[in-house]
């Protein structure tokens, strides 16, 4: 996955710390080596996202895919995912949510609000580390945006 | 002859008078009456002896006969014989050429109006048949009285009856029987006029005593200023003022209600509008007590005044009060229970809601730690391997001899205990999350192939076991009424007991069928394996975290027969097990009634 475009990066929206790892690890393990950022919370998701705020070490990139969380602190997954799809800037960056929750209910909400995928967290890591090869393989290689939603920037 | 005969009348008249004045003087002593009578009838005959009119010289003709019949026929035999023995006393002192038939026209009367007196007694005592004709009778007894006296005439001594019988004829024959008819009608309207006296004095006597012995309390009351004209004793007693104090009282005296109020109501009572009251009265020496008062107009002696029937109430009232209060209290436990309940629901709701939040979380984040200890040991092996500690062979060479390395096939086990252990935890928690909702999620009961269920869900379970040989029966057409997920997840969870308890038979055989109960069929899921013990099971076979195996030998979390209890007991089902160790095992269970 190489020639994944390198102005591209990945935001883990995830308030767990190990969580967060994992992710990291698996994605590295995978040889997905996109720069890859982490918001704590919903807020944080936004600024990231959003360019609300310049982000204080790194160059500002472009969103190449976002892994959600649903449960956070303060304003929740669906929440944030209102906001990114209503923003011209984020409506078309895949968003896969990652979640514990094995409530019916959050998939049907997640989709709904437009997640591209419903994913829920598997506790062995070898599955996750399948799943998050599946993931990245598809969103970002497989169903790349058309050029003109790019150029929108 | 003529005036003679009117004096003689007039005296009769006048003894009628008289006569029921002794009577109704004397009534206490009825002999005195017939004495009396007797005595004052006798000189009556000798009064009308006194205005004869004589025929000749010792030879005279008189009213005694009327008077002496009168006597007899209404003063009785007493009467008639005082009365006939005065008259014929004087008679015979007279003497005379007519001092016999004179005498026996005294004693023939007697004797006949006595007979009549007889036959009349009867009569009034046992008045049935035709009543006599008070004149045509009357008449015929005078009529028979004054034949006797005219045949009597017979006695005279020398035949002179020729003479004398022919002048009688039309005096004693056509005008005494009237006579004697006539006084007889007036004796009549006289007793008549007695006898209505004396039942008035008895019928007020008879109401009199009714209202003075009765136990009734009973006022009579004026209403125009409210006085009480009179009070029984029952009244004395009631209100515990004497007589004499109660008929100086005034009934404003004894109401509690205000003078106007009781004048108004005494209206009512003096115009019928209204019968019955509800009053509290007061007393000489107690509480005012509640009455109820029937009171109505009466007339007595032309004066409008008002009678008063009082009730002692309070003892009716004070049950109704008591009933009242109990059937409040009643109630108002009802609304406490009523509402306590609804407390309860209303806490069950909440804890069922923190409930679902409970296992929620539990599944959410007890996960997460989880994740990171299955995440991290995984890491952890490879970071192992990359550093050359441990091997990369996958599974126990446990009993690895190389010296340097002499930790490298521990690590490799232990991190394979630590990635066990996860999953045995994410089992439980999935397990015990399906237990709750098996408890807590909505119903939703329809028709479901229990048949095409039952077979699917043996099909995914039996396919995962690589290199076991099954041989499953599933009954053809089996239906069921309840709801599709919960039936599911009882089937999963019985026919993976299946599964898993028969893996040391070389054929595992398992049996799902139904068996028609009276109204819904019994389900039953059969297997050939280890099976248990079903009565040192006891009620602990469907309790949660409950084992009858060893872990070595067969993995689970002990929950799985408390998700298919409690998914039956949601509708209204029964689970039983048949089962002996070695024997297989069945599991029956039914989904209650079709509704």
């Amino acid at each position: 996955m190489t020639e994944t475009s390198s102005h591209e990066s990945i935001l883990i929206v995830e308030d767990n710390p190990d969580d967060a790892e994992l992710a990291v690890i698996a994605l590295h393990q995978k040889g997905i080596n996109m720069p890859y950022l982490i918001a704590r919370d919903g807020e944080e998701a936004l600024d990231i996202a959003l360019k609300r705020k310049p982000l204080p070490d790194q160059k500002p990139t472009e969103l190449g895919l976002i892994l959600l969380d649903l449960k956070l602190p303060g304003k929740n997954g669906i929440e944030v995912l209102k906001e990114l799809r209503a923003s011209p800037n984020t409506r078309y960056v895949p968003v896969v949510v990652l979640t514990t929750s094995m409530l019916e209910e959050d998939m049907i909400q997640s989709y709904e609000n437009g997640a591209n995928s419903f994913v829920r967290k598997p506790v062995d890591f070898a599955t996750f580390l399948h799943y998050i090869e599946l993931i990245c393989h598809y969103w970002l290689r497989t169903n790349l945006r058309p050029a003109s939603s790019i150029s929108q920037r | 002859m003529l005036t003679t005969l009117f004096q003689n009348i007039t005296i009769l008249i006048s003894i009628s008078v008289l006569y029921h004045f002794i009577s109704r003087s004397f009534k206490g002593t009825p002999w005195a009456v017939s004495v009396l009578n007797g005595v004052l009838l006798g000189a009556t005959a000798i009064l009308a002896m006194l205005t004869p009119f004589e025929i000749e010289k010792g030879l005279f003709y008189d009213a005694r006969s009327v008077v002496i019949g009168i006597a007899a026929f209404f003063g009785g035999p007493l009467t008639g014989a005082i009365a006939a023995a005065i008259a014929l006393a004087y008679r015979i002192l007279r003497g005379g050429v007519g001092v016999v038939p004179g005498s026996l026209s005294i004693v023939f009367p007697a004797i006949l109006s006595i007979i009549a007196w007889q036959a009349r007694q009867r009569y009034l005592a046992n008045p049935q048949g035709r009543k006599p004709h008070m004149v045509l009778g009357t008449w015929f007894l005078g009529f028979l009285i004054h034949a006797s006296v005219v045949l009597a005439q017979l006695a005279l001594p020398g035949g002179r009856w020729h003479q004398v019988i022919p002048l009688m004829l039309f005096p004693f024959l056509a005008v005494f029987p009237l006579v004697f008819s006539l006084i007889c009608l007036l004796f009549f309207d006289n007793e008549r006029i007695a006898k209505a006296a004396l039942d008035l004095a008895e019928s007020e006597e008879r109401y009199r005593s009714l209202f003075e012995n009765h136990h009734t309390v009973m006022l009579i009351i004026d209403p125009s200023t409210g006085r009480i004209i009179d009070a029984n004793p029952a009244a004395v007693e009631f209100y515990g003022w004497d007589r004499a104090t109660l008929t100086s009282m005034r009934i404003q005296d004894i109401n509690t209600l205000g003078p106007e109020e009781v004048e108004a109501e005494m209206a009512r009572a003096r115009t019928r509008d209204k019968n019955v009251f509800y009053f509290k009265h007061r007393c000489a020496n107690a509480d005012p007590i509640d009455v109820e008062v029937y009171s109505g107009p009466i007339t007595i002696k032309g004066k409008e005044l008002l009678y008063s029937i009082v009730h002692d109430n309070s003892q009716r009232i004070r049950a109704e009060r008591e009933l009242q209060a109990l059937t409040q209290s009643l109630e108002q436990q009802v609304q406490e229970r009523t509402r306590s309940i609804e407390e309860q629901t209303c806490r069950l709701q909440e804890l069922n809601k923190e409930y679902e939040a409970f296992a929620y979380s539990v599944s959410h984040d007890l996960r997460a730690p989880l994740r990171a200890i299955s995440g991290f040991s995984a890491i952890l092996g490879e970071s192992l391997q990359e550093l050359g500690i441990l091997k990369p062979s996958t599974d126990q060479q446990s009993a690895s001899a190389e010296a340097n390395t002499l930790q490298a096939p521990d690590l490799a086990h232990i991190l394979h205990r630590i990635q066990s252990n996860v999953s045995r935890m994410q089992q439980l928690i999935d397990d015990m999350l399906m237990l709750s909702r098996a408890g807590t999620r909505k119903m939703n009961s329809q028709p479901i192939d229990f048949t095409q269920m039952a077979r699917e869900i043996l099909g995914e379970l039996t396919e995962q076991q690589k290199g076991r040989h099954f041989e499953c029966t599933v009954q053809d057409g089996m239906t069921a009424i309840a709801d599709p997920d919960l039936a599911r997840i009882l089937l999963v969870n019985l026919i993976s007991n299946a599964v898993k308890f028969t893996k040391d038979r070389d054929i595992a055989h398992i049996e799902v069928g139904a068996e028609q109960n009276s109204d819904a069929p019994r389900f039953f899921v059969r297997d050939n394996g280890v099976g248990f013990d079903v009565a040192a099971a006891g009620e602990r076979l469907f309790a949660p975290f409950q084992r009858f195996h060893s872990e070595a030998s067969f993995e689970g979390t002990g929950i799985g027969l408390s998700i298919v209890k409690r998914v039956v007991a949601r509708h209204n089902g029964k689970i039983s097990a048949e089962s002996a160790p070695g024997q297989g095992a069945t599991f029956y269970f039914d989904f209650g009634k079709a509704k």
